[in-house]
C-alpha cells in the first residue's frame, strides 16, 4: 500500500510582518511516511502557523519544508482540515468536493465514507456544524488521502461527536497509510490518534518534549490513553 | 396576485381617478396615455426612438459595468491604488451629469461617442466604489482555502471570488441602471439626433404631455421589466443557497 510523504521541516527563521521576536528560529522537525504526529502546544505558540508554512500557503520563512524532498509550495495540494469546516456556501456539499477536481463518483463515495449519504445536495447551511465538519474532512481526504493536515479538527464539537470523528479520521488515517500532522491544544486528541506527539513552547517555538506512543493507536486501551496523557501533561 | 403588481395598479386607478375629477387638456388620465402609446408604437416613432435609447443605455452600461468592475477590483485589492483613486471616486460621485455631458459635447460635438463616453463617466465612480466595498469584505479565510487547495486562478475566481462578489455587483448593477436611464434621457434632449429624451425634448415644445408621458411610460416599463425579468432573477438564482429569511 503506497503511504504518504516523508517531511523535512527545517525554518531558519519565520518572524510575522512587524513582530520583535521570530515565532521560529532554527526549528527543524522530520516526521516518516505513514505517520501520525500530533503538535502539542497552547496558544499564541505558532502550531497553526507551522501547519500554514506545511501546506505551502504561507511562503514568507527563510529555511526549507520539504515533501519526499519537494519544496511544501510545490508539492500536491495537501488534504488540510481547517479549525472551521470552510466550507464554500454557495455550493452543496458534493460540489465543495468536485469544485476542487474530485471526481463525482469519488466524492461520493467519501461523503457517504463520513456518514453523509442523503446529503449530496445539501447547502452547507442545511447541514449541522458537525456534518459540516464531516464534509471538511471528506474534501480532505478525497483531495489528498496521503498527506493530511489537520489545525484542531475536533474543536468546538461536542465530546460525543469528537469520539466519532476521532474514530473515523484514526480508521481513515490507517487506511491510506497516510502521513498525517495534527495540531491540536488538547493532549486527548493526540493521545487516541498519534503514532509520536511533540510539544511546543517558548518564543521562538521549541520543542519542549516528544512522546512516542508504544501501543497502535487502534488499540489503546482507556488505561493507556490515561497514562499518554499523564506524560504529555509532564512534559508540557 | 403579488403585491408589487396590486400596488402600480392601484397607482394607476388613483391617477384614472384624479383625472376624471379634475379633468384637464394637462393632464391626461392613464388610458389616455395608453391610447398615445399605441398609435405612437403603430404609425409614430415610438419604437425606433425606443431602440435608439435603449441601445445607449445598453453600451453605457455594459462599458461602465466591465471597466467600473475591474477598477473597483484593482482599487480595492491594493491600498496605495486606493488612497490615489478616492478622491477621484469622490469627485467622480458628485460631479453632475451636466456637466460632463455639455463638457464631451463641446469637446467632441454632438456625437454618439461623446453620449456614450459621458454616461460612463457618470456610472464608473459608483460601480468602483460598490465593488471596491465588495473586494475590502472578500474573507481571508476563503482565500486560504483557496491558496492551500492549489485552486488554478480561472477556478478561483469562479468558486470563490465572483459569487462573494456577485451580491455587491447586482447592486451596482441595479442603481446604475437607474440612473443611466435617466441621465441617458437628460442628454438626449441637450443634443441627440433621436431617442426618447430627444422625443420628449420635441413634444415639450408643444406642451403635449400626453406624448411625455406615453414616452416615458413606455420606456419605464422596458427598465422596469428588465429589473423584474432578469436583474431580480439573477439575483434569486445566484443568492439560493442562502439561508430562507422568513
Amino acid at each position: 500500500m503506497a503511504t504518504g510523504p516523508g517531511l523535512e521541516i527545517d525554518i531558519a527563521e519565520k518572524r510575522h510582518h512587524g513582530a520583535a521576536e521570530a515565532l521560529f528560529a532554527g526549528f527543524r522537525l522530520s516526521v516518516a511516511p505513514g505517520e501520525t504526529l500530533a503538535i502539542v502546544g497552547p496558544s499564541g505558540v505558532g502550531k497553526s502557523t507551522l501547519l500554514r508554512l506545511i501546506a505551502g500557503v504561507d511562503a514568507d520563512f527563510s529555511g526549507s519544508i520539504t515533501l519526499d524532498g519537494v519544496p511544501a509550495a510545490k508539492a500536491p495540494a495537501p488534504g488540510f482540515v481547517f479549525q472551521d469546516a470552510r466550507l464554500l456556501p454557495w455550493l452543496t456539499a458534493e460540489a465543495n468536493l468536485t469544485e476542487l477536481g474530485v471526481a463525482r463518483e469519488e466524492a461520493r463515495a467519501a461523503l457517504v465514507r463520513v456518514g453523509l449519504e442523503g446529503h449530496f445536495g445539501h447547502y452547507p447551511h442545511q447541514l449541522s456544524g458537525g456534518m459540516q465538519r464531516r464534509v471538511a474532512l471528506a474534501r480532505a481526504l478525497s483531495v489528498n488521502p496521503h498527506f493530511l493536515l489537520l489545525d484542531e479538527p475536533f474543536v468546538s464539537l461536542d465530546r460525543a461527536l469528537v469520539a466519532g470523528m476521532q474514530r473515523l479520521v484514526r480508521e481513515l488515517v490507517a487506511e491510506t497509510g497516510a502521513t498525517a500532522l495534527m495540531v491540536t491544544h488538547m493532549s486527548d486528541d493526540a493521545v487516541r490518534l498519534a503514532h509520536r506527539a511533540i510539544v511546543l513552547g517558548d518564543r521562538p517555538a521549541t520543542i519542549k518534549g516528544e512522546l512516542q506512543f508504544d501501543v497502535p493507536p487502534a488499540h489503546r486501551s482507556p488505561a493507556d490513553i490515561g497514562r499518554f496523557v499523564g506524560r504529555l501533561a509532564e512534559i508540557g | 396576485m403579488p403585491l408589487e403588481l396590486l400596488s402600480v395598479l392601484a397607482g394607476l386607478a388613483l391617477w384614472q381617478l384624479l383625472a376624471t375629477v379634475f379633468p384637464h387638456r394637462l393632464f391626461p388620465p392613464p388610458l389616455a396615455v395608453t391610447g398615445e402609446i399605441w398609435r405612437l408604437a403603430a404609425a409614430g416613432p415610438l419604437l425606433a426612438d425606443l431602440g435608439k435609447t435603449l441601445t445607449r443605455v445598453a453600451l453605457g452600461f455594459s462599458l461602465a459595468m466591465v471597466i467600473g468592475t475591474a477598477l473597483g477590483i484593482v482599487v480595492g485589492r491594493y491600498r496605495t491604488v486606493d488612497r490615489l483613486a478616492s478622491p477621484w471616486v469622490t469627485v467622480g460621485l458628485n460631479l453632475p451629469a451636466l456637466v460632463s455631458a455639455i463638457a464631451l459635447y463641446i469637446w467632441l460635438g454632438l456625437t454618439e461617442t461623446a453620449l456614450i463616453l459621458a454616461v460612463v463617466i457618470n456610472k464608473l465612480p459608483l460601480v468602483v466604489a460598490t465593488v471596491r466595498e465588495g473586494v475590502r469584505s472578500l474573507s481571508a479565510e476563503l482565500d486560504e482555502l483557496a491558496r492551500a487547495y492549489r485552486l488554478p486562478l480561472g477556478r478561483r475566481l469562479r468558486i470563490v471570488l465572483l459569487p462573494q462578489l456577485m451580491p455587491f455587483l447586482l447592486a451596482a448593477a441595479r442603481t446604475g441602471l437607474a440612473l443611466i436611464w435617466k441621465i441617458v434621457l437628460v442628454f438626449e434632449v441637450l443634443g441627440s439626433d433621436g431617442g426618447v429624451g430627444y422625443r420628449i425634448n420635441l413634444m415639450f415644445q408643444f406642451f403635449d404631455i400626453t406624448g411625455i408621458l406615453a414616452m416615458t411610460a413606455s420606456f419605464v416599463a422596458v427598465v422596469v421589466a428588465f429589473d423584474f425579468f432578469v436583474l431580480r432573477i439573477l439575483d434569486r438564482r445566484m443568492q439560493r443557497w442562502r439561508p430562507v429569511r422568513a
